[in-house]
């Protein structure tokens, strides 16, 4: 991870992103200077309305005629003001609506974007470099990191653009009224800026710290919700309430410490405010009073002290954090993409592609394993597993839990690497675990674990995936594995939702559909990996006849600890414990008919 | 751009309103009122505060323009509008302090009534639907309220406050053209208010295609060995970026009903302060409008326009908190496990008899599971369950622990039957051990002896002991650190013969005089199985427990005393294991 770690930069990243829809973003910065102009000028448009009509109001003393003459004419001035307030605030739409379509847009352009590249990298990944990372860990980086990264490409630029324009276009607006006065009103917001960011960091740290603790709610709850028949059935379940509660009391007390860390920094935020408001108040009077600056100017001055508080003292904390979180999501969601480019320990080895040819010209059996082993984790799964298997030939593999059975398949599979020994398939030297063969049209290789991974959505869709089969074929196959009937009793029939996982579903139920769908697809050679585990025992007999008239040309590979499940193969390898040895004997000639429990 | 799947939509069918539930909320609000009521009357003073202060600027501005000389009035005025302004800061800064500490109190509380409410619904409601629309009802459906009443609810209360004592503020300062300038405000309210609906139409499309987005991804990885052997690589790509696509489209429509929302509501939020320069102008030039109420006037109309943006956007928070409301609030009305049950008061010490008197068991659906059983299991006997998927196997085993009331027909335990038994006494007698055993985070002595024992010497040695004379003795060699072992969240560290060792550990540890097990050593190979068979045989002949396994495996039958088989809610077959089975297994 360290060498990935050195070769981002998320900076990098984010700029490069940022140049390549550099019209867009220019766009949107003239739309965001649009919008904060109109937003300073409106100020100023009230300032002027308040000077007119303070000369106005002055007049109430001159003689009737008079002042009609002049009001009517000061009227058309108010108007006017009036008129180019709209005029303002009608630009201000303008720029608001152009922003939202040009740098908002690019929030949502820029999560699309980093989700599917993520996606494409991991479907890419070697399974043992992706083996690093947890399935919680790759979805936090899919949702949070990608939800967090999003903003700085468009949401967080509009924000410090308004910050950054605003103050500035606030404080010249501020400065030409009168520069003494305004530089006396803006100084008091200088320390702000500093305290707002250790704030905001506090805060983020706190969130961060009370999140933690309701993920652990969650799983906790998702627990106790899958396992209530079992601790209802045995009154256990107050141990899970008591471990729920005190994780709600924790997360109550982390996320109320957050809170009172925003609240506490608010009246903070407003003390330059409110000090402004005093020197305004204090020296802007007696400037009135000089007639230095006049009364509308004099509340111009005080709306722009308000509407900069906001950029100045409260967003620009909360503005900081949010880039470096984006930045720091960024690098997360890099590192994902860092997977496909690490080098493949299996394609250095010379003998993987080189001697292709020269062995295909042999054509030996279909499968040749010879002295193979594997390593995971620095530890020695199995040694010196060697045997050959024709086309039609089906072979059991048994051995302890842990012994390396599941192993086994993984690499012939293609699934993990192997650490070592020679594995052939179909004349063609496998480099175990590189993706590039697996991915080939042409499928030598079925492979179905012990616990089958079942698609949320229906069982057509399970059986289906990629390739349109018909009703008949998909019945077919489900009759093969002895589900068709359970199936038809089903509400929907083949368009019956599974839900997530397979919830709906039995643990038996699962691995058969699981073998339906390696029935529809045709290959040479078939791994099973303890494929009816949790089938009761007629309903194992029967699929396994049906599955050996089948696959009677196909070579086969059957792993189990059940003798009734490897009672099929007529060889039997056994894996010992220590996993130095692979024995493969002939079974006693028993006829299938004997393990069928009657009734 | 095709339909998302219905089930994925959070606004589902009819429901009722939120008021409906209020019996089941008001209680969680009790002993956090005065501060909930102390948090609001802050906020609402801090607004008033605000009006106020707007109101001495205006004052102030007509004095300076008229006076121009310094009068202990124009003092008092300054004073007055830097001391209500600072008043208003540390007004809301309280009312935002007392609204946390009361709505943190709120769901605390709201949380704790839903993790009882786990262990009291009846199991027919988790048969009912999908677990993890349960799980969504206690995590996300919960953070939904919470967000609403984290912050959403301060900033809204705060928003409409301010609406509302903007509005009276312009109206009592000019009662001559406050009226059309509070009717001038109305064309922003009423925007926002009817524009509500499309947006969250939208809205919960885009929440439902993200989630379905993500519930992808996350499927995917999963299947990543699956699709890499199936050669479904690059059309799980393409199935991928088809959603992803999808999600986007939506997202930019969102987008682009929020470009034309926001920005007109900014818009339309303008217009009282319009109106107040055009008619209050008009009025002052006329001599009926004092030039200091115009002026605090168009203080207040500038303060108008943000409160409306606030609650703009938080509406949409409102509806989802709501609708999430709604949802907590059905589960927490819907009827107990108790009041339907009604169970009886005996309680004793189960002696380990079961019988079963032609017991008759029909889902919700009506479809029978079990038909006029009848069957004795007396003390002391281990008893094989085989048959079928859906022939009645588990539905038997759940009716011992009365997860279940026999539709016909009676279940006795001891002579009592179940229905006169405490849940409790009759619960806390029996070990029940399922195929996917659960495990917490915490020690292997947590999750075996218990949290409250699990660091007891005395404890630990006797279950030592234990072990040696059931045969089982190396088994806690297999985890480095024997009992010290560190489970994962959900024993994520352990293959599924290791949880499900535990699990059996745990049931030995706690010694039961009923022990039901459904498939709970499937995943075990033989020695194991064969060892850990022994040692309930000899816990029963031991302690004459009662025994009651449902298997597939014919290394799991061999032991036992007797085997039946099921078949359609009926058994067909009972006797020694040998006959049932039909094999000669010696």
């Amino acid at each position: 991870m360290d060498t990935v770690r050195q070769s981002i930069n998320p900076r990098v990243i984010w700029w490069q992103d940022i140049c390549k829809h550099r019209a867009i973003y220019i766009a949107g910065l003239l739309a965001m200077l649009l919008t904060n102009g109109t937003e300073v000028l409106a100020p100023k448009a009230l300032q002027w309305i308040i000077d007119s009509l303070m000369s106005a109001s002055t007049l109430a003393g001159t003689p009737r005629d008079v002042q009609g003459l002049l009001s009517s004419d000061r009227f058309r001035t108010i108007v006017s003001a009036a008129l180019i307030f709209v005029t303002i605030a009608f630009f201000g739409l303008l720029g608001r609506v152009f922003w939202r379509f040009t740098l908002a847009r690019m929030t949502h352009v820029s999560s699309n974007t980093m989700r599917q590249g993520i996606w494409e990298s991991i479907r890419k990944s070697e399974l043992e470099s992706l083996g690093r990372f947890t399935l919680g860990d790759l979805m936090n980086r899919a949702i949070g990191d990608v939800n967090a990264a999003r903003w700085i490409f468009g949401f967080t630029i509009v924000l410090t653009c308004d910050v950054i324009f605003f103050s500035l276009l606030g404080s010249i607006a501020m400065i030409l009224i009168h520069p003494g006065l305004a530089i006396a009103c803006l100084s008091t917001f200088v320390i702000i800026p500093f305290i707002a960011i250790k704030l905001a960091r506090m805060e983020y740290g706190a969130h961060e710290a009370a999140q933690n603790e309701l993920t652990t709610l969650s799983e906790q709850v998702s627990q106790s919700v899958r396992g209530i028949r079992a601790q209802r059935a045995s009154y256990g379940f107050h141990v899970w309430t008591d471990a729920m509660k005190g994780s709600a009391i924790r997360y109550g007390a982390l996320r109320l410490k957050a809170q009172k860390i925003s609240i506490n920094s608010f009246p903070l935020c407003n003390v330059p405010t409110i000090l402004s408001y005093m020197i305004l108040l204090a020296w802007g009077s007696r400037l009135v009073a000089d007639k230095s600056i006049t009364v509308g100017q004099f509340a111009a001055m005080a709306s722009y002290v308000y509407l900069l508080q906001g950029p100045l003292a409260a967003d620009i904390g909360g503005l900081i954090s949010e880039w470096q979180r984006g930045f720091a999501s960024l690098r997360r969601i890099s590192e994902i993409h860092q997977i496909q480019f690490q080098e493949n320990p299996v394609s250095t080895k010379q003998n993987a592609n080189s001697s292709d040819d020269r062995v295909a010209a042999l054509k030996p059996s279909l499968l040749s394993v010879n002295n193979l082993s594997v390593v995971r984790g620095g530890r020695l799964i199995f040694n010196n597993v060697s045997f050959e298997l024709q086309s039609g030939q089906w072979l059991g593999v048994s051995g302890r839990v842990g012994s390396g059975k599941s192993s086994l398949m993984q690499v012939i599979a293609g699934l993990i690497p192997s650490s070592g020994g020679v594995l052939q398939v179909d004349g063609k030297f496998m480099a175990a675990g590189s993706s590039s063969r697996l991915t080939s049209r042409d499928q030598p290789v079925a492979y179905a674990a012990e616990k089958p991974f079942v698609f949320s959505g229906t069982i057509r869709h399970n059986l289906c995936l990629n390739h349109a089969f018909s009703d008949e074929q998909l019945w077919k196959a489900l009759r093969t594995v002895n589900l068709a009937h359970e199936v038809t009793r089903m509400a929907k029939g083949l368009d019956s939702v599974v839900g997530e996982g397979g919830v709906s579903l039995s643990g038996g139920q699962r691995q058969r559909l699981a073998l339906a769908r390696l029935v529809l697809r045709p290959a040479s050679l078939i791994l099973l990996d303890d494929p009816l585990s949790a089938v009761d025992a007629e309903t194992e007999a029967s699929v396994i006849r049906n599955l050996k008239e089948t696959w009677a040309d196909n070579a086969v590979i059957v792993t189990s600890n059940k003798a009734s499940t490897l009672d099929c193969c007529r060889m039997v390898g056994t894996l010992s414990e220590d996993g130095l040895k692979f024995e493969v004997g002939l079974t006693p000639a028993r006829p299938m008919g004997e393990v069928v429990l009657h009734a | 751009m095709p339909k998302v799947p219905q089930a994925l939509y959070t606004l589902d069918g009819e429901r009722r309103d939120v008021f409906y539930y209020a019996k089941y909320f008001l209680p969680l609000l009790r002993g956090s009122y005065v501060n909930i009521l102390l948090g609001m009357l802050s906020l609402i003073l801090s607004t008033f505060l605000l009006v106020k202060a707007s109101v001495a600027l205006g004052q102030l501005c007509a004095h300076l323009g008229s006076h121009a000389v310094f009068s202990q009035s124009i003092y008092l005025l300054m004073l007055s509008f830097v001391a209500l302004e600072a008043g208003s800061v540390l007004a809301q800064f309280l009312g935002r302090t007392f609204l946390a500490s009361g709505t943190n109190a709120v769901l605390l509380k709201l949380r704790c009534a839903l993790f009882e409410k786990i262990d009291q619904l009846p199991m027919s409601y988790y048969d009912a639907q999908p677990l993890g629309r349960i799980i969504t009802r206690l995590t996300s459906d919960v953070d939904g309220v919470e967000g609403f009443f984290g912050g959403g609810l301060a900033r809204i209360a705060t928003a409409c406050v301010q609406i509302c004592l903007v509005l009276i503020g312009i109206i009592t300062i000019a009662p001559k053209f406050g009226l059309a300038v509070v009717m001038a405000a109305m064309p922003a309210l009423c925007f926002s208010w009817f524009t509500r609906k499309p947006l969250t139409f939208w809205l919960a499309e885009n929440k439902a295609r993200n989630a379905h987005v993500n519930s992808k991804l996350a499927e995917f990885i999963q299947a990543l060995p699956v699709l890499r052997v199936l050669g479904l690589e690059q059309w799980s790509g393409d199935e991928f970026n088809r959603d992803a696509k999808h999600h986007l489209a939506s997202s930019i429509k969102v987008l682009s009903w929020n470009s034309f929302i926001r920005p007109l509501t900014v818009f339309l939020s303008t217009w009282p302060t319009l109106v107040a320069v055009l008619w209050g102008g008009f009025l002052l030039l006329q001599g009926q409008v004092e030039i200091a109420a115009l002026v605090a006037v168009l203080r207040l109309t500038e303060r108008f326009s943000n409160p409306v943006r606030v609650v703009t956007q938080e509406i949409q928070v409102i509806q989802d908190a709501t609708a999430s409301a709604v949802r907590v609030g059905e589960m927490l009305s819907e009827a107990n496990e108790r009041t339907i049950m009604a169970p009886g008061s005996f309680e004793g010490v189960v002696r380990g008899e079961i019988r079963f008197e032609s017991v008759g068991l029909s889902y919700r659906s009506g479809h029978a599971v079990l038909r006029s059983l009848d069957l004795l299991i007396p003390p002391g006997q281990k008893l094989g369950v085989i048959g079928q998927t859906g022939a009645g196997k588990s539905s038997l085993l759940n009716l011992i622990p009365a997860l279940y009331v026999p539709s016909s027909g009676r279940v006795v335990i001891d002579s009592v039957d179940i229905r006169e038994w405490t849940l409790s006494a009759l619960r806390s007698q029996i070990g029940y051990l399922a195929q996917d055993p659960f495990l917490f985070k915490g020690t292997l002595a947590a999750n075996i002896l218990g949290i409250a024992d699990q660091n007891s010497t005395h404890v630990r040695q006797s279950f030592e002991t234990k072990l040696d004379r059931f045969g089982l003795g190396q088994i806690l060699e297999r985890f480095n650190g024997g009992l010290n072992f560190l489970v994962n969240e959900g024993g994520s560290n352990l293959s599924s013969g290791e949880k499900q060792m535990i699990a059996f550990l745990r049931l030995l540890h706690e010694d039961r005089p009923i022990l039901l097990m459904d498939e709970a050593t499937s995943c075990l190979d033989r020695a194991w199985e064969s060892a850990i068979q022994g040692a309930i045989l000899a816990l029963m002949r031991e302690r004459r427990r009662t025994c009651v396994i449902i298997a597939h495996r014919l290394e799991t039958l061999k032991s036992c005393d007797r085997v039946i088989r099921i078949h359609d809610g009926k058994i067909v077959a009972d006797g020694k294991p040998t006959n049932v089975l039909g094999l000669d297994l010696t």
